[in-house]
């Protein structure tokens, strides 16, 4: 299954990479079509209210969706893994100030804060990039804090010190390398939750309006969705498929890396 | 020459019964130890459950601040030293872990593992690190070590692994090394050849072990002298063959009688006076003398006042109000 | 992988039967095979049979196989935490036993669960039935364990590394418990051990297996005075004890065998000073060559 989900989602990339010479269209070029046309050879997809193709949209959409998804979550990641990290091998007061800070970002009402972070600074790719990824470090710090705590006891950290290593290579070179799998796992699941909260936002206009994503793409197919389903249908599909196959990658990810630990 | 002294070295860990109570209670894990330990010595501690044993072994080597106390190495009060200061001076004090699973990180080859104490301590004049490596991998009996070398921890047994926990703390040939109780979760027929490794390269090294355990029956043949610790204080510290043929405090003698001796007709003779009870916790300390309640010869002077280690005419130190000081035929047989 | 290598083993009514054995020689995978607790998968039980009192427990159906376990053959194992359930009062996990074999009115559970508490010298028994099994210690909980392996008097009783978790003094207590358990109910026992110490004290007939066989077996004093098969003698002859005067240590080289790929012929030969060409080539079957002292040795007399 887990092969299904990488073969669904390399599909998708390359047809991100590939989306200039895949789309017919200009996804933003208004009347390339007549104005909601159903789906018909030329227009395997139909066009939205304003003429424009949707196949190209979904195309292009899945270049907005794959980068704001990977890339928000590869920061949320990283900024997890750097505080999780300190916060779970230093313990103390060093956790506990690190612990309070990571909580303000878990209690602020995520969807708020992307709200008033977005009117405040912009609705570009890169700000909403930017926001997903502020809003979901917290998760994988915990996971990571979590493991390092149940692994600064473990003896070879012990014996680590006792052979004089410094913090800093225990932390990165020692202890990181067996606490990350569960961190590796909830990232993969973490890109899949960053689409769609980037389709959420741009459900309600707040995501880059140059930036042809599928959930813009939704947000106009609202008020068309009764008499034109195929304005939403594909976008809508391409969101689930999408998502759906990360999370299977997540799963096979999940069983490739933890059997290993439990190794003797 | 003294390399090690403990002196009153205590440790009390803090009880947290809930978050709205504070308690007052704590955890004595080592409650007032004193040890001299001499170059080129093997000294065992040995204990049961919640005697203090492994604290003492991780606080002697600064991998844990006391609660009060010194330990002196080579001369330095270790926690006094800073940071970079103690950490040069692990180069000296080493361990070796119980577990030998756990003690190795499972996704660095050995090659990655025991090429670190090298590195750190910046020990690689003249011949390489990796010569140095397998150098010692072949000092263990991992021999070719070209065959070892680049394995897992996973693909080795129990044994082999506990050889590469020695080869990583003999690789700098430190001068102390504290040994947490190395071949209790070894096979029997392994157990014999990592402590005779452990003698032999300890002689070559010339290095002392601080030996932690449980198994009286290990120490024997392993130690030079032997410190009995019950409840985080040291009762018993003699030399090893006095300890066994003559054990002075009456809970050595408990623990003496209690280990069963493969051999059946000396164990089914031997008439043993049983250790009634269990150890009692480390947060309530019976009053006085903190072995009376289980003791068999406990008078009412022990429940009043705890005795201090002394020295006996035997040579032996105890801390005990009625040493016994004449030899206890234990055994109807010995084995020579 | 061959776990268990066509082992014959025989328990007499009253009898103290010990298997001694490194880490993968079999012994705990024989015991539970007797009681048909061998996971499955990945575990198969593949050939023999296992008489108790006349009956196969291999063949017999599952209804009559609950009958007999825990009632007539009960089993203790070596970690009392992971074998009693945190959540339930010991009262009533021993009062379990009870009730899944006999019937008995609630009173009279009661009334024997504390009898059964007594019997395993567990202090102020009628206060403890109330208690969790994380308020005892680690001994009292081992004994636990025995009384409920006890509670419907059974005629054998396999204890699986009993005191291995327990401190030297409470292993002790242990030991006289069960030698004076046997004296009194006149139970059969099956120890499996790594400990020579304890097999020495209490089993009056000895197995040693290694890498799935038995490769001797002998009365205990017989084994340990005059044992003849090369492990064994090697065994003993490493066996660390407390009234050793020479320090010297006598080691058994070599490691365990894989069990995957075992070594050719007789398992021992890569460890063995004695090894001859005919032990590469086939494995010694175990042969009778004193009376009641059976080895498995091309040098001690197989053929």
């Amino acid at each position: 299954m887990a092969v299904v989900g990488l073969a669904v989602t390399v599909f998708f990339v390359m047809v991100a990479f590939l989306a200039d010479f895949l789309a017919p269209f200009d996804p933003l070029k208004v009347g390339v079509a007549k104005v909601l046309q159903n789906p018909i050879l030329g227009f395997p997809m139909g066009s939205d209210h304003l003429g424009r193709d949707i196949l190209s949209g979904v195309i292009y959409g899945a270049r907005v969706s794959l980068l704001i998804g990977f890339a928000a979550a590869g920061m949320s990641a990283l900024l997890g893994i750097l505080i999780g990290a300190i916060s779970g091998y230093l313990g103390g007061n060093v956790d506990a100030v690190l612990m309070r800070i990571t909580e303000i970002f878990q209690i602020v009402p995520s969807f708020f804060l992307a709200i008033l972070l977005v009117v405040f600074f912009g609705a570009s790719v890169w700000n909403v990039t930017f926001v997903i990824g502020m809003l979901s470090w917290p998760r994988s710090a915990r996971l990571l804090r979590a493991e390092f705590l149940s692994m600064r006891t473990k003896e070879f950290v012990q014996a680590a010190r006792s052979v004089g290593e410094k913090n800093l290579f225990i932390i990165f070179s020692e202890v990181l390398p067996n606490a990350i799998p569960p961190v590796v796992v909830n990232t993969s699941l973490e890109v899949g939750a960053a689409i769609i909260t980037e389709a959420a936002l741009a459900f309600f206009g707040l995501s880059d309006p140059s930036a042809v994503s599928w959930g813009m793409m939704l947000r106009n197919a609202q008020t068309y969705l009764r008499q034109s389903w195929w304005t939403a249908a594909f976008p809508g599909i391409c969101i689930f498929l999408l998502v759906a196959a990360l999370n299977l990658v997540g799963d096979g990810l999940n069983d490739a890396l933890n059997p290993r630990l439990k190794e003797r | 020459m003294v390399l090690m002294q403990v002196k009153e070295l205590v440790k009390h860990f803090p009880v947290s019964k809930s978050v709205f109570t504070s308690s007052s209670k704590v955890v004595h894990a080592v409650d007032g130890v004193n040890l001299d330990i001499d170059e080129k010595e093997t000294v065992g501690l040995v204990g049961e459950s919640g005697c203090g044993k492994t604290t003492l072994g991780r606080l002697v080597l600064g991998l844990m601040k006391p609660s009060a106390g010194a330990v002196h190495f080579m001369g330095q009060s270790i926690f006094d030293l800073k940071e970079e200061q103690l950490r040069r001076t692990r180069r000296d004090m080493q361990i070796v872990f119980q577990d030998p699973f756990a003690s190795l990180n499972p996704r660095k080859t050995l090659r990655q593992i025991l090429r670190r104490p090298f590195i750190v301590h910046g020990a690689s004049e003249g011949i390489g690190v990796d010569e140095r490596v397998t150098e010692i991998l072949e000092a263990v009996g991992l021999s070719p070590a070209e065959t070892y070398i680049d394995r897992y921890p996973h693909e080795l047994s129990g044994g082999q692994k506990q050889r590469v926990g020695i080869a990583r703390a003999l690789a700098l040939r430190p001068k102390f090394v504290v040994a947490d109780e190395p071949v209790s979760s070894l096979d029997l027929s392994v157990r014999a050849q990592v402590l005779m490794l452990m003698k032999r390269l300890g002689a070559q090294f010339g290095c002392s072990y601080l030996f932690i355990t449980h198994d009286l029956s290990v120490v024997r043949s392993f130690c030079d002298r032997v410190a009995i610790m019950y409840l985080g204080k040291i009762v018993e510290l003699s030399q090893v063959d006095d300890l066994f043929s003559a054990p002075a405090h009456p809970y050595t003698r408990g623990l003496l009688e209690a280990t069963p001796i493969p051999n059946p007709k000396v164990t089914r003779s031997i008439s043993r006076r049983p250790l009634t009870g269990e150890v009692p916790s480390q947060i309530d300390i019976p009053k006085g003398c903190r072995f009376n309640p289980r003791c068999p010869i406990a008078s009412e002077k022990c429940s009043k006042s705890e005795p201090q280690l002394q020295m006996l005419d035997s040579g032996h130190s105890v801390a005990c109000f009625k040493p016994n000081e004449k030899p206890i035929g234990l055994f109807s047989e010995t084995t020579a | 992988m061959k776990a268990v290598d066509g082992v014959n083993l025989e328990v007499c009514a009253n009898q103290a039967v010990g298997i001694v054995g490194e880490s993968g020689c079999g012994k705990t995978v024989t015991a539970l095979s007797i009681m048909g607790l061998v996971p499955d998968p990945p575990g198969k039980v593949v050939g023999g049979t296992v008489l108790f009192k006349g009956k196969d427990l291999l063949r017999i159906d599952t209804e009559e196989l609950y009958n007999i376990r825990g009632k007539e053959i009960s089993m203790v194992f070596q970690d009392p935490l992971t074998f009693l359930n945190p959540v339930l009062r010991i009262g009533d996990q021993v009062g379990e036993v009870l009730r899944g074999h006999q019937n008995l009115s609630r009173k009279n559970v009661t009334e024997r669960v504390i009898e059964l508490l007594d019997l395993v010298r567990i202090p102020s028994a009628a206060t403890v039935v109330d208690y969790y099994p994380h308020q005892l210690s680690g001994g009292m909980r081992q004994r636990v364990l025995i009384a409920m392996a006890l509670a419907c008097n059974p005629s054998l009783l396999i204890a699986d590394e009993p005191t291995t978790a327990l401190d030297v003094s409470v292993q002790r207590q242990i030991l006289t418990l069960i030698k004076d358990i046997r004296k009194r109910l006149g139970t059969a026992l099956l120890l499996i051990t790594h400990d020579l110490g304890i097999v020495a004290e209490i089993c009056d007939i000895v197995y040693v297996m290694y890498a799935g066989q038995v490769v001797e077996h002998a009365n205990v004093f017989t084994l340990f005075e005059s044992p003849l098969h090369p492990y064994t003698i090697g065994l003993l002859r490493s066996a660390l004890s407390i009234d050793m005067m020479k320090k010297e240590l006598v080691t058994l080289e070599g490691n365990v065998p894989d069990l995957v790929n075992p070594p050719s012929g007789c398992r021992f030969h890569p460890r063995c000073e004695h090894a001859k060409s005919v032990c590469k080539e086939k494995c010694p079957r175990l042969v009778e060559v004193q009376p009641t002292h059976f080895v498995r040795c091309w040098t001690e007399g197989g053929e």
